[in-house]
């Protein structure tokens, strides 16, 4: 058996290419931060709501603003030190979650407050939504995942929970500042549902999403 | 493992990620045994220890660019060797699930009383005198001496068709011979 294993590092060896080692997360993190704001930043600009000014100093835009922007900061952080073997720390996806949640629990209390008092809106048909959240997630989304497929994650699910809550959140961000309809059935439908729906894919196909490494042979026999 | 160690493995995989061949065969030497410590530690003296093992030099040697020398390297070897035991113990647990070690089926088979073995044999014996004389030689040389079609056709002088036919409808009157009785 020792022979065996001492056998496999002959062509490790034969194999060695030389490698860049991946930045530390904080670095890689410094460049999503920039590359991702200027990009979410500029599909913003092109496709700003009308209202942007009277939006500024409202304070559910500027409060769903805030914790959309905690999800894709944490979730961005946990992806990436959860790509990083050593730098993972226990249940490192928590904290993105856990702001979904919160934004989540928001939209769905304005979504029973507005019904209450008979303006919930319609759902109506905010295929418009999806295309400004796609636009405004696209390069964050892209960078990110790069970067962790780049890394080593070795816990696939915890990571790919925290990125797609990461590009999820951002793309929303994207929507809340270029969609103009802030009626609580049109948030929660074509807002919140395609956050939900993208974590979930994230969830089902963690493993194709990130990577992961490919389980060396087996050495004892069986029949 | 003394933080002396733990630079010299460091150093060995700096040289490693700038393709130094003969630090990186150094390297995995070392690491082999501390990866064995590592799961043997957690798991004891398991059968597939040594898959572990493998697995893990194989991840390392995968993700080497992964470790930045900026970080402790053990933390990131034992994350690596961590990973790939729970994969590991995953991949065993659905094995045994579904798959029989050989050397407990060789020992059921041992145990397997002598009686149950002539009565099985017996039951065999009379499913095949069921057969015709055809049958019953296509099925002698196909399963008791493990020829191959062609080689059966070969020697019946049949076409390979015609021997899994007959096959196929001897084996068709066996099953039906041992599942009544």
């Amino acid at each position: 058996m020792i022979d065996r294993t001492a056998d496999c590092i002959a062509p490790l060896s034969a194999d060695l290419r030389p490698v860049v080692p991946v930045p530390l997360p904080v670095v890689q993190m410094r460049r999503w931060v920039v590359a991702g704001g200027v990009a979410l930043a500029a599909a913003i600009a092109v496709g700003i709501r009308g209202d942007w000014s009277s939006a500024l100093v409202a304070w559910p835009v500027i409060g769903r603003t805030v914790v959309l922007a905690l999800v894709a900061a944490s979730g961005a952080w946990a992806a990436l030190r959860l790509a990083t073997p050593g730098e993972a720390v226990p249940r490192a996806a928590a904290w993105p979650l856990a702001f979904a949640l919160i934004w989540l629990a928001w939209v769905g209390t304005e979504v029973v407050w507005s019904s209450s008092t008979g303006a919930a809106g319609a759902v109506g048909f905010g295929w418009r939504c999806i295309v400004r959240a796609v636009a405004g997630a696209a390069v964050p989304g892209a960078v990110l995942l790069v970067m962790v497929r780049r890394a080593m994650p070795l816990a696939t699910m915890p990571t790919a929970v925290a990125l797609a809550a990461s590009t999820a959140a951002v793309g929303e961000l994207a929507a809340e500042w270029m969609c103009p309809n802030m009626q609580a059935m049109h948030l929660f439908a074509w807002h919140a549902v395609p956050v939900i729906l993208v974590v979930g894919a994230a969830t089902t196909f963690a493993a194709a999403l990130v990577g992961r490494i490919a389980p060396a042979r087996r050495t004892h026999g069986r029949q | 493992m003394t933080p002396e160690q733990e630079r010299a493995l460091a150093a060995l995989m700096v040289r490693a990620q700038n393709a130094d061949a003969a630090a990186y065969e150094l390297l995995l030497g070392e690491l082999q045994s501390v990866i064995r410590r590592f799961v043997g530690r957690r798991v004891g003296d398991v059968p597939w220890l040594e898959d572990v093992v493998q697995d893990t030099l194989v991840a390392v040697h995968r993700g080497r660019h992964s470790w930045n020398p900026a970080r402790p390297f053990v933390p990131w070897l034992y994350a690596v060797a961590q990973s790939r035991l729970v994969d590991v113990i995953r991949r065993e647990r659905r094995v045994a699930a579904r798959e029989v070690r050989y050397e407990a089926a060789l020992a059921a088979a041992r145990e397997h009383s002598a009686e149950a073995a002539i009565l099985a044999g017996s039951e065999v014996r009379a499913a095949m005198a069921s057969l015709s004389p055809p049958q019953r030689r296509v099925v002698e040389l196909l399963k008791l001496e493990e020829r191959s079609i062609q080689d059966v056709a070969h020697v019946l002088g049949l076409s390979e068709g015609n021997v899994r036919v007959i096959a196929h409808r001897a084996m068709k009157i066996l099953r039906r011979a041992i599942g009544g009785s």
